[in-house]
């Protein structure tokens, strides 16, 4: 009896055992065979993915050459997981999957760098930074953007680091002495050659502004006021710089920035424009003069390097945009060459999360020129900008007759002569503080400036 | 192609599974594997693919003229051509760039060095053809007179790239006869699924820890970008250099070990059966007793091919030490060429010979858990000269561990990021020891397997896989 009980008991064990083998072959032929079929259904592969701004890896183009040195295959490697059938939903479920990893309320992304010391005093005029940067300058091949910061037709992949505390992202900024001081010869440059009034506005990135002071002083991130004072210190005398650091500072907690996008709001924009005015010494127009209109479910830059946080989607931005109440019309040069006319606040209420901020000025285009009919001052000027100037420059529309806005990163003309052809009375170079750091994007400015 | 990729899981490998269960005979499904293989090489590899065959076709020849020399020394002729072939084809290859240059900084020539793409995989697919024909002359093996059987064995996409390095021995009987069925196709199943998770889940994400601690491979390895790279390493918070030195440990076994898991499953799934190739190799008692676990395959070539040969540790002491110190600059080297790798094999002839000569002793009569502490140790700091081709960069990192490059102890980043990695890293730690085998096991044993919670868990098993 004891016998057979057991002989039973061990078929049963080895039956129960079969039966798993037999359904787990099943189930792995199964996600082969559907994974398969899923992966060959080429309409459902994307092109463009909208979360991160940039064309996915397209089919490679066949050449013996390429198949040779076998960047054909690896090109159709990049392509077949690139466009992977369902990738959005795969990313999601990854970011699920990396929010266990561990807890804090704070997590670092991407690869910290570290900031140079900045001087204490300003950049002396006996040594010549600006002689070193058109040297190299001059010799380098003509180059195109390098870092367009949200342009949807090139790949922006990812800050070199930022932080992620609570549903926000801060990018970190690190000083580098080489470039700020490049950055200061450029703007030195433009002011000597040419006969406009110039304006520098370095506007500061939300790390320093709206983290809480205690995190702000324990993070590897360069003191951005003390980098403010020693570019603009560092400036010719004649040039006007527009100290807005204390001023966003004083506004803190208000919605001056956005959290799940690496810009400022309208807002931000509009205290910054409130300081311009007072260094300009025209009457700033007050805020409730204009017609605010709200674009709700923003979801910037932050949200798709993150991978498409949890927390920021519950809770996205808004953008806030104030319609001019001048009689204007605007024009604009495109980066293939196509010239159109648009308004100057698009309507992006049926637009993508992720494109929001493309409300103002139509994004970012080579050249952009605004008209006020209701000046006839033949006043004009020339904002110098990537896009963080894109929430300005409608403040500035009833200063100037005409407004010529030229994103440094793809237009190819010359600031100086540019001014002189147009008879220009203000340059404003405005830009946010990073950009004095990247080296692509100096490179970039130098070749349109002085 | 990795097998990580979604080109292989879901293109490559459903295609070749397909093509190779359609496939009735064995030489029909031999043929099966040859294309896929060659294939899945020249996906990689689209010129030098014809180097793997040449090489194949040379050694194929080599061992029918040894197998057929009237003497030994016949024999011993065609063995020193063959080992010249192929040890001067990777010199070539792999070394080239390496020799040269070091040959110009020495005596001024050449005046270029030469720029010698690598080719993906020679390092293991030299030595499992050196070690056939090796084993052909000391009368392991038979030779293979079919030219597709052997190219076939040495071109298998499982193991041809990334190891392990199989013997011609382990397999040559499975080539012409080999079985499968359920059992034995769940358990390479599982296998594989094993391997992936531990790739994909665990080893991709301690490389991202490694990268955000200690610099990225491709920016660490820019010889241009030294003076950047120190001045950012230097300034990292020591406990932020720990906690890279521990990702890295974890990542670069858990990289390494599920794709022999995933070669070993995937070779379990048409009926090859290929040796172990690590054994918990982070739960050793002494940097012997790691090299016993780590790589095997590769330990065991060296053992078998250059230090028993030499006399292994039967000729004294000294030759002994000395046998030892030829083994591990060879092993050295073979990771890759430069003098780091080189200095990292040396590392570790220090610890072993040291063993050898008196620590064994010592270890024996220290309670048990001093062996494992002294090993992790020796390993941990071994990643660290392993990591970095450029030394300055892997003396400031091993530095700055002990915050002696006037670096903090910690920062803010620091700590966020260790607690932003806390769960992931006490999962990544316990993949690496054998618990969840042993529990595995114990749930498959034949007692418990019969009980209800042994039939819950081995079904339990199905979802997790196919996960």
């Amino acid at each position: 009896m004891e016998n057979n009980g057991l002989s039973r008991k061990s078929n049963n064990k080895k039956h129960h055992r079969r039966i798993a083998e037999g359904i787990l072959v099943l189930l792995f032929t199964l996600v082969l065979a559907c994974g398969f079929v899923l992966s060959l259904c080429l309409p459902l592969r994307p092109s463009v993915s909208e979360n991160e701004k940039r064309e996915l890896s397209p089919f490679p183009a066949f050449s013996f050459k390429a198949l040779f040195d076998g960047s054909y295959f690896h090109g159709i490697d990049l392509w077949f997981s690139d466009t992977f059938p369902l990738r959005e939903s795969i990313i999601a479920v990854n970011s699920r999957i990396q929010s266990l990893h561990g807890i804090g309320n704070v997590q670092i992304k991407g690869n910290l760098e570290q900031g140079d010391d900045i001087p204490d005093a300003p950049l002396s005029t006996t040594e010549p930074p600006s002689d070193l940067a058109l040297q190299t300058t001059a010799t380098e091949p003509p180059t195109t953007a390098k870092e367009p910061e949200d342009d949807p037709d090139v790949p922006r992949e990812s800050f070199d680091s930022f932080l992620l505390y609570g549903t926000g992202g801060y990018d970190y900024y690190n000083f580098r002495k080489d470039m700020a001081n490049r950055y200061i010869g450029l703007i030195n440059r433009t002011a000597a050659g040419s006969n406009a009034a110039l304006y520098s506005m370095v506007v500061p990135i939300s790390t320093d502004i709206i983290l809480p002071e205690s995190v702000k002083k324990s993070i590897n991130s360069s003191d951005q006021k003390k980098a403010s004072e020693y570019l603009y210190g560092s400036m010719a005398p004649d040039i006007k710089t527009i100290p807005v650091y204390d001023s966003l500072m004083a506004h803190r907690n208000e919605y001056i920035y956005f959290r799940t996008d690496h810009h400022w709001t309208a807002l931000g924009a509009y205290y910054c424009y409130v300081e311009w005015a007072k260094v300009k010494g025209v009457e700033p127009v007050p805020l409730s003069k204009y017609e605010k209109v709200t674009y709700d479910g923003f979801l910037g830059s932050f949200y798709a390097a993150t991978n498409k946080n949890a927390g920021m989607k519950k809770n996205p931005d808004y953008v806030d945009a104030y319609k001019p109440f001048n009689n204007v019309s605007m024009r604009i040069r495109d980066k293939k060459g196509n010239e159109f006319g648009n308004k100057v606040l698009t309507d992006v209420s049926t637009w993508s999360a992720s494109s929001k901020y493309l409300t103002f000025i139509g994004g970012d285009n080579p050249y952009t020129v605004i008209e006020n009919k209701d000046l006839t001052d033949g006043s004009s000027c020339i904002v110098v900008k990537e896009s963080y100037a894109n929430a300005f420059v409608p403040f500035l529309i009833p200063h100037y007759q005409t407004i010529h806005v030229v994103d440094f990163r793809y237009w190819s003309g010359n600031v100086v002569s540019f001014a002189k052809e147009k008879n220009i009375d203000d340059i404003l170079y405005l830009n946010n503080i990073s950009v004095t750091r990247s080296e692509p994007l100096i490179k970039r400015m130098e070749k349109v400036s002085g | 192609m990795v097998f990580s990729n979604l080109f292989f899981l879901y293109i490559f490998l459903p295609l070749n599974l397909l093509f190779y269960s359609l496939a009735k005979t064995i030489p029909a499904k031999n043929a099966v594997m040859l294309v896929f293989s060659l294939f899945f090489y020249a996906w990689g590899e689209p010129k030098y693919v014809l180097l793997l065959v040449g090489m194949v076709f040379a050694d194929w020849i080599f061992a029918l003229l040894i197998e057929n020399s009237a003497n030994k020394k016949t024999a011993g002729f065609w063995l020193v051509l063959a080992c010249i072939v192929n040890l001067g084809s990777i010199g070539i290859f792999k070394y080239g760039t390496f020799i040269a240059a070091n040959l110009k900084a020495l005596t001024g020539y050449p005046a270029v060095i030469p720029a010698i793409a690598l080719p993906i995989g020679i390092s293991f697919y030299t030595f499992q053809i050196l070690s056939y024909v090796i084993d052909v002359y000391r009368g392991e093996v038979k030779a293979q007179r079919n030219f597709a059987h052997l190219l076939m064995y040495v071109s298998l996409f499982h193991q041809c790239i990334a190891g392990p390095i199989v013997r011609y021995s382990d397999v040559s009987a499975e080539i012409i006869k080999r079985q499968t069925n359920i059992p034995q196709i769940s358990a390479g199943i599982t296998r594989f699924a094993v391997g992936l998770a531990k790739k994909a889940l665990l080893a991709n994400t301690c490389g991202l820890i490694a990268d955000a601690a200690w610099l990225t491979d491709s920016a660490a390895a820019e010889a241009g970008n030294l003076a950047a790279n120190s001045a950012v390493l230097a300034s990292r918070p020591a406990a932020f250099l720990w906690l890279g030195a521990l990702a890295f440990t974890l990542q670069i076994y858990l990289d390494f070990s599920a794709y022999s898991d995933m070669a070993i499953g995937m070779g379990l799934m048409i009926g090859f059966h290929y040796k172990e190739n690590f054994l918990y190799p982070y739960t050793a008692n002494s940097v012997s007793h790691f090299w016993r676990l780590w790589h095997i395959s590769l330990s065991s070539f060296f053992r078998d091919y250059v230090y028993f040969p030499l006399g292994g540790s039967r000729r004294g002491l000294a030759r002994t030490v000395f046998n030892l110190f030829i083994v591990w600059l060879l092993t050295g080297l073979w990771h890759g060429a430069s003098w780091n790798f080189v200095l990292w094999g040396l590392y570790f002839f220090v610890f072993i010979a040291a063993e050898k000569v008196f620590l064994a002793g010592v270890l024996k009569k220290l309670p048990k858990v001093f062996g494992h502490i002294y090993t992790l140790t020796v390993v941990l700091f071994s990643w660290v000269l392993f990591r970095f081709r450029q030394l300055p960069l892997g003396w400031l990192v091993f530095k700055g561990m002990f915050a002696l490059n006037k670096n903090p102890f910690t920062s803010f980043e620091t700590k966020t990021m260790w607690l932003n990695y806390i769960f992931f890293l006490a999962v990544a730690i316990i993949a690496v020891t054998p618990l969840v085998k042993k529990i595995s096991d114990y749930f498959a044993s034949p007692k418990v397997a019969a009980t209800v919670p042994g039939i819950i868990i081995n079904y339990a098993r199905i979802p997790a896989v196919i996960l």
